[in-house]
């Protein structure tokens, strides 16, 4: 797998160079800024960076060309998983420091769980719908399939928001105590993800 | 090992590496249990297909001109003298058929071709 | 053990299924597969490295199964495929980097060495190489990590005359290890004559043909005459034949070819053609 990711290191500083100087260049500008949306633009960049390799390599012909290479189909996907964390949580990570050194934290009001939180959620839950689609049927069909799961998503959360609401509920006295379910979910929806990447990508004729 | 292979000509590439390995043994220009190169470098050297090295040989064991040693390689067999005695004999009677065909041509009969014979034989 | 073992191979797609197709490429050998464009030479590749899955028989890989564990089997594969999907912005050096990360035995040296023998930068991106280049960098990966079979689907067109004769000469002296194997897929039948131990002809989805390539050039022969001798012949046994203004030729068995007529040997191209149309 280490091959895999050198080569996704290798056409991230070539070809996605942009990104990675924004993505650092927004979290500098956090620093002074002390707006939250400084946080969620780098971990939201970050998340969407595998999704836009894959296009890359696609381009190339590189899928097929690694298919007759040793990795398993299972490998190449989670490389790609792997890669996805490396980015975010990297970005996080290096979020968290500078935030925390230079105060900006404290001016967001936000505590370092909060940054964690935001990232899990921003950085990589739009990954985990869009890679199972890329492996699925490629990056050009991918986006057509991507646009309209959101708009699934959105429209079943509109619906099941509004019945709620409708029959009266509730939100939960203690809030707080659910905090804990930001950090789960992500991740469940995470391993669902790649279980089905693997599915897909594993079945798919290159 | 001298070998020319000639891809222009009808007969079969195996064949020519045959009777040219066949010609030499005979000749005495590869001597007894002298190895003959292995089916693959022969192959490659000479450009071909390693299968029809491989048919060479094999023909040339059939007929007892050479033997293999497994793991080492093939060899030339003792200069049979059995053998070696009907090659020639087919050479003679091939010679002899040559003549047989050119004679009528000189006005030369049956035993007029005796009597020079005979003369060649006293010089 | 072979290095490739195929039975009863069977893919339908839309417009064009190939069908049952068998052949064994020994341990040792080359096996040319042969066939126009269409034919099914890169269904049948994709196939054997298990890109796509067949809809019936087995492939077996170095006496392994494609569907066990394909991915070790792999490590001793060299696959050079008519496009070399390398990603557009790595250069030669960062190719070298990964798959000596990826390939067990990868061998730095000798990728080195085809890099210099095969002119390539090592600092200039994949995406300005030349489509000539871009096969060199391919067939270079696929020889320096101690491969014992290498896989070419068309490696060779798009090459210079010069350049394709020296790559063949590379290819060719691979096989001087017994334990070493190539399948190799081409239209170019000048370059499978060459190299080739075995020939298999594909139309259309069928396999028409697997042999030995010496011995299938050698049974069939050119003889050539005037319009009258041709006619001559029985017309069943023809394979395909010409006339000109000048005269006429057929091509036949050799053991078809009327006694005292000139026959001369054909080469596989001429045969091949002489194949295709004699089935259209």
């Amino acid at each position: 797998m280490s091959g895999l990711l050198l080569k996704d290191f290798y056409i991230l500083m070539k070809d996605c160079r942009m990104n990675v100087v924004l993505a650092l260049a927004f979290s500098l500008f956090g620093v002074f800024n002390g707006n939250p949306f400084w946080v969620v633009w780098p971990v939201l960049m970050c998340g969407l960076l595998p999704g836009s390799i894959m296009g890359i390599e696609e381009q190339s012909g590189w899928m097929t060309y690694a298919d007759t290479m040793p990795w398993s189909r299972k490998t190449v996907v989670t490389a790609k998983y792997v890669f996805l964390l490396l980015l975010v949580l990297g970005v996080t990570v290096l979020l968290a420091v500078i935030y925390t050194l230079s105060g900006a934290l404290v001016k967001m009001d936000m505590t370092v769980s909060d940054l964690l939180a935001i990232s899990l959620i921003i950085g990589i839950l739009p990954a985990c719908i869009m890679l199972p689609v890329n492996f699925k049927v490629g990056t050009v069909k991918g986006r057509l399939w991507y646009f309209a799961a959101i708009a699934v998503a959105a429209g079943i959360g509109g619906l099941a928001g509004a019945l709620l609401i409708d029959k009266g509920a509730e939100l939960p006295q203690n809030v707080g105590d659910f905090y804990w379910l930001v950090f789960v979910l992500p991740v469940a929806v995470l391993a669902i993800s790649w279980v089905l990447a693997v599915k897909f990508y594993e079945k798919r004729e290159l | 090992m001298n070998i020319l292979i000639d891809n222009r000509s009808g007969t079969p590439i195996y064949d020519q590496i045959y009777t040219q390995v066949k010609q030499q043994i005979i000749s005495g220009e590869l001597t007894e249990d002298e190895a003959l190169p292995s089916i693959r470098s022969l192959a490659k050297d000479l450009r071909i297909s390693v299968i029809t090295t491989k048919r060479a040989y094999e023909e040339l064991e059939r007929d007892g001109f050479i033997y293999t040693v497994a793991g080492k390689g093939s060899f030339v067999a003792a200069r049979n003298l059995e053998l070696l005695r009907e090659e020639n004999l087919r050479k003679i009677e091939a010679l002899m058929q040559e003549i047989l065909r050119l004679a009528p041509a000189c006005g030369l009969d049956i035993n007029a071709l005796s009597e020079m014979l005979r003369l060649l034989n006293e010089e | 053990m072979n290095a490739i073992e195929i039975h009863g191979l069977t893919k339908h797609y839309d417009g064009f299924s190939l069908e049952n197709v068998s052949f064994t490429l020994p341990m040792g050998c080359i096996l040319g597969l042969a066939g126009e464009n269409g034919a099914g030479k890169s269904t049948t590749i994709r196939c054997i490295l298990n890109a796509v899955r067949p809809d019936a028989g087995d492939i077996h890989v170095l006496g392994k199964s494609n569907q066990t564990d394909f991915a070790r089997t792999k490590e001793d594969i060299g696959v050079v495929l008519d496009n070399v999907g390398f990603p557009n912005g790595l250069t030669t050096q960062q190719v070298g980097k990964v798959m000596s990360k990826t390939y067990k035995n990868w061998n730095a040296d000798r990728f080195e060495q085809y890099r210099k023998r095969f002119d390539l930068p090592e600092k200039k991106c994949f995406r300005d190489f030349s489509r000539g280049m871009k096969m060199k960098l391919g067939i270079a990966v696929a020889m320096s990590h101690d491969p014992k079979l290498l896989i070419l689907d068309e490696a060779t067109s798009g090459l210079d005359p010069v350049i394709r004769d020296e790559v063949v000469e590379l290819f060719y002296e691979f096989t001087r290890d017994e334990q070493h194997s190539i399948l190799i897929s081409s239209h170019i039948l000048s370059d499978l004559e060459k190299l080739c131990d075995y020939i298999a002809f594909l139309q259309k989805g069928k396999l028409l043909l697997c042999e030995e390539k010496d011995e299938l050039l050698s049974r069939y022969c050119l003889v050539q005459g005037t319009p009258e001798d041709i006619y001559a012949i029985d017309k069943s046994k023809i394979l395909s034949e010409k006339h000109t203004a000048y005269g006429a030729s057929a091509i036949l068995r050799r053991e078809d070819a009327p006694k005292g007529m000139q026959t001369s040997p054909i080469g596989m191209e001429e045969l091949f053609i002489a194949m295709v149309k004699g089935e259209h």
